[in-house]
């Protein structure tokens, strides 16, 4: 039985084929991108700029041209917001922005703004004005409640606007396409519903000449020059990256999936969760926005608690506390008490999410 | 005469060389020459024959590069 319920944290199980590639890889290929043209090194470069092109058609691109390579998501918002001079300028964020978000706009000096919502955290598109912002940006699927947000709607209300969309939590789970969203930059994740590892993520930018390089060095190009080269992705990409955690991606982007639940089975779980005693869920007010996670807590029981008793006397394995994202939480009213995540894998039974139910239900009991 | 080809990028190579490949025009990687310069550590190594064809299909696929004698 799959007790794993932190899907949201990072995916698992991961295909097999993926354990399979960087084996493979790390025993057989092993050279360096772009550095030589021996066999290894053409071999891994290959793949890696296959793997782009992947990546790429799965944001909804035509390729990976606008794609650049970072360790994660949250580097990834780091290059694109530290590229946008946006000291002093107003920023419009959707209520449920991860960290990755935050601490950057924080840190960079920018005036945020909250978009208008519902009490789910759902953009309220008919309340969102057209304003002068610098940047707005949109986290696809909350982390903390699953909600999916209106992209398209939204970057067509705020129309000249750039917008920035995470879609750590989505890509992978549900439908991404940046070409229909008509959006300015995006980042991503490898190791969460596209199920690679860990150490991959990356950015989209339509305009590639907004950016700027955020971390300098070798490239494998021009090197007579102290100066980082001008073509993209390259003056994104200094250093040797994760040839392994690349190799892993694209052998799971290229794997079947295997899908063991509906959506109607997770709503399921969900409604099993909001019958139990005590017990409040966090999660889209309609099931038509809801991602595959959800938080919940207890009236009476800390949060701590019961995340320690599931792990510890039942071997489930789920998050609790704020998720990195303080801000989804000052919207959903929990920032005091904070959550219990609950994130499946494509690959849990209807039984299996069932099984999550009783065993709140049985914990709840114990309590009584 | 053999010739390469240079281009801006190590992505665009690939993609020159994978549509060549797929083309059935012989073509290998090598390292740039020293007395070149371009944001490309690689390029692509042609038989003088080949020139046109390949400047074809870089054109039909919107690939920038130049051509330089290979010495």
């Amino acid at each position: 039985m799959n007790r794993y319920f932190d899907n949201g944290s990072t995916s698992f199980p991961k295909p097999k084929a993926v354990t399979d590639a960087i084996s493979d890889f790390i025993t057989n290929i092993g050279g360096s991108y772009g550095r030589s043209s021996h066999g290894r090194a053409f071999t891994t470069t290959s793949l890696i700029e296959e793997c782009r092109d992947l990546v790429g058609e799965k944001l909804g691109l035509e390729d990976g041209s606008n794609i650049a390579w970072a360790k994660n998501a949250t580097e990834a918002s780091n290059i694109i917001l530290s590229s946008l001079d946006l000291r002093g300028k107003r920023v419009l964020v959707s209520p449920l922005e991860h960290n990755c978000i935050m601490r950057p706009l924080e840190a960079l000096g920018a005036i945020i703004e909250v978009m208008p919502s519902f009490a789910d955290g759902r953009v309220d598109i008919a309340n969102l004005k057209r304003g002068d912002y610098t940047l707005a940006i949109v986290n696809h699927q909350s982390n903390v409640n699953g909600v999916i947000q209106p992209v398209k709607e939204i970057k067509s209300i705020l129309g000249d606007t750039p917008m920035m969309v995470d879609t750590a939590q989505s890509l992978g789970h549900i439908d991404v396409n940046i070409s229909d969203w008509n959006i300015d930059y995006a980042i991503f994740t490898g190791h969460k519903g596209l199920l690679g590892i860990t150490g991959v993520g990356g950015l989209y930018s339509k305009d590639t000449n907004v950016l700027k390089t955020l971390i300098y060095g070798g490239t494998g190009s021009n090197s007579a020059s102290f100066e980082m080269p001008k073509q993209f992705p390259e003056f994104l990409e200094a250093g040797t990256y994760n040839s392994v955690g690349i190799i892993g991606l694209l052998a799971a982007l290229k794997s079947k999936k295997i899908i063991n639940h509906s959506k109607g089975d997770f709503l399921d779980m969900i409604s099993g969760m909001r019958s139990l005693d005590g017990i409040e869920i966090f999660s889209a007010d309609n099931g038509e926005y809801q991602g595959e996670l959800f938080s919940f807590r207890h009236s009476k029981i800390d949060g701590a608690k019961i995340t320690s008793i599931l792990n510890d006397e039942y071997g489930i394995e789920c998050r609790y506390g704020l998720h990195c994202s303080p801000l989804a939480h000052s919207k959903l009213g929990t920032t005091e008490s904070g959550t219990i995540r609950v994130a499946p894998s494509m690959t849990h039974t209807p039984q299996e999410l069932m099984f999550f139910v009783e065993v709140v239900s049985e914990i709840i009991n114990k309590f009584k | 005469m053999k010739y390469i080809i240079l281009f801006k990028g190590i992505r665009v190579l690939m993609k020159a060389d994978r549509l060549c490949k797929s083309g059935n025009l012989l073509t290998s990687v090598i390292p740039i020459p020293h007395k070149y310069t371009t944001e490309c550590g690689m390029s692509l190594l042609i038989d003088e024959e080949n020139i046109s064809k390949f400047e074809k299909i870089a054109t039909d696929n919107n690939i920038e590069f130049s051509i330089e004698i290979y010495e």
